[in-house]
């Protein structure tokens, strides 16, 4: 479809790479692409950064950590479109709570514009996002903290670590390969993110919060041109690969090195 | 220099102040969700915001029960979400088998050309789609939307039933011929009750899934009264973003089948599970 001039479904003649070229030079398209990565990036090392911290919270043992693992992981039963709407209630400018205790603690003067404000748009729509999503990594990271065989540790006690020591060295490495399929799933799925973005901001107030997906949708369904609909689409499946391909050659050259060691 | 043991019961305690604070921080979007739902009219506005309804109220379930469509939508909802799961389980159950028992060329391309399907964004999928259910006229029926739910969800089905039935041992299925079933007996009679638990979390799984999904739900359907729960929750925006309680109220009323049917199943999952560990 993206050769056509796709006119609201009724097909207009073949008009070769016109629509690639219309967005190609679109300043809009440029900039869609630079909030998708944006997005990406800032989700990504976010939600692991949250997931692990939270992973290694659960992963002590102390009372109430099942009562704790339910209410950390909690987000997770909530639908998107629930969330965006109690969130969208708590960044209410007037009487929204999340102001109210900013400004009750003192971290903020003046009250925010959350959503309205092009310039914190974006990160509060994020906000929204790796608060529902993060239950996820959270429990994976677990499970990979879970796997490592206590004696690693207690061989490294016993050789007389330091808890940094043993982090760095035993920790980390040790849930490398969950983290290393995690992460390109992660990076995967952030290109892909729709509802959230959408139903909060549409989009964002004049484009800020415009990833590619939203501009994909706004301009298939809102000015119905479909053809550069498409035409957009096929560019970022090819632009994804190619990001993706990179990404697993770093990965895989990675492996191959530790493989030396063994 | 702190002794070691007063050390230790410090980090305790850090650890505990740790894990309760995060606990609130994340929980709390949740517990404002109820707390505003059960706000009356003259406690919705006031400022500083009720952390407790100081007259709690019923009010906003009432209000919105009586002014929206939210039951037809939930009622959309439900034949949307139990087809898809039906029809998902019976697609995803043969499928799973076949490329588990059978062998033949171009499996391995098939089940890898599946798993890429799932590399492409919805929205992207969606504009295509759009153009052909139009050209069947599916658009704006649940029908349609039934069609591309298990359109999203039969792969990832598929996959995991597959590795379900990996791990049941052929032996079980041969002594089954050997006392003279046939091949589809064996599979309806054996090797699928084996598998219950497996298919009830994907149930639940599609379930989950297909009740939040709104892509689609907004992009094929726009009769109002056609809506499901996703797209007439949205709704409520810039329309009565006043009303939070009632808003508030609307989405416990979305969420609260999700609920139980989690409840009910995980107990089924659990016992299935055990179940099966006796049996070896």
């Amino acid at each position: 479809m993206s050769f056509y001039s796709v006119e609201f479904v009724k097909k207009g003649p073949f008009c070769g790479l016109e629509n690639y070229k219309r967005i190609l030079s679109d300043r809009l398209f440029w900039h869609a692409v630079k909030i998708t990565l944006i997005y990406v990036v800032t989700y990504t090392v976010s939600v692991f950064a949250l997931g692990f911290f939270t992973a290694l919270l659960m992963n002590c043992s102390f009372k109430g950590r099942k009562f704790a693992r339910m209410t950390i992981t909690s987000p997770f039963a909530i639908p998107d479109v629930v969330a965006v709407l109690v969130w969208m209630w708590m960044y209410d400018y007037s009487f929204g709570v999340l102001n109210f205790l900013l400004l009750k603690i003192g971290l903020i003067g003046e009250p925010i514009m959350w959503l309205q404000n092009a310039s914190t748009a974006l990160y509060s729509v994020l906000l929204v996002t790796i608060w529902r999503l993060f239950p996820a990594h959270s429990l994976l990271l677990l499970a990979a903290l879970q796997s490592i065989p206590k004696e690693l540790y207690e061989a490294a006690m016993i050789d007389g670590a330091n808890s940094t020591q043993k982090f760095f060295r035993i920790t980390i490495p040790g849930i490398m390969p969950v983290v290393n399929v995690l992460l390109v799933l992660t990076i995967m799925w952030s290109f892909k993110r729709f509802t959230i973005l959408w139903v909060l901001t549409r989009g964002g107030p004049i484009h800020a919060s415009e990833t590619f997906v939203v501009q994909l949708y706004r301009k298939a369904f809102i000015y119905s041109e479909m053809g550069e609909a498409a035409a957009l689409g096929t560019l970022g499946i090819l632009g994804l690969m190619f990001i993706i391909t990179m990404f697993t050659m770093f990965t895989v050259l990675r492996q191959k090195e530790e493989k030396l060691y063994i | 220099m702190k002794s070691r043991t007063g050390r230790k019961l410090f980090n305790r305690i850090l650890l505990y102040v740790v894990v309760i604070v995060t606990s609130i921080v994340i929980f709390f979007p949740i517990y404002w969700l109820i707390n505003t739902a059960l706000l009356g009219e003259t406690d919705l506005f006031l400022y500083p915001p009720a952390f407790i309804p100081k007259h709690p109220s019923f009010e906003g379930f009432l209000k919105i029960i009586k002014d929206s469509q939210i039951f037809q939508w939930i009622k959309n909802s439900f034949v949307v979400t139990i087809s898809t799961v039906v029809l998902n389980l019976v697609i995803a159950t043969f499928a799973g088998y076949s490329l588990s028992r059978f062998r033949y060329k171009g499996r391995k391309l098939f089940m890898l050309a599946i798993l890429c399907t799932q590399l492409i964004p919805g929205a992207l999928v969606v504009v295509p789609l759009y153009v052909v259910f139009r050209q069947f006229r599916l658009i704006n029926t649940l029908l349609g939307l039934i069609i591309g739910n298990i359109g999203l969800v039969t792969v990832f089905s598929t996959w995991v039933i597959k590795g379900f039935f990996d791990t049941l041992p052929r032996e079980i299925e041969e002594a089954a011929y050997i006392d003279g079933c046939s091949r589809f007996g064996a599979f309806y009679r054996i090797s699928v009750p084996l598998i219950t638990p497996g298919l009830i979390a994907i149930a639940l799984i599609t379930f989950f899934d297909t009740w939040n999904e709104y892509l689609f739900a907004v992009t094929f359907i726009s009769d109002q009264s056609r809506w499901v729960g996703t797209v007439g929750l949205t709704s409520f925006i810039g329309l009565i973003a006043i009303r939070w309680n009632e808003i508030m109220s609307a989405s416990i009323i979305f969420v609260i089948p999700l609920l139980v049917l989690y409840l009910v199943l995980q107990k089924y999952i659990v016992s299935g599970l055990t179940k099966g560990a006796v049996k070896g």
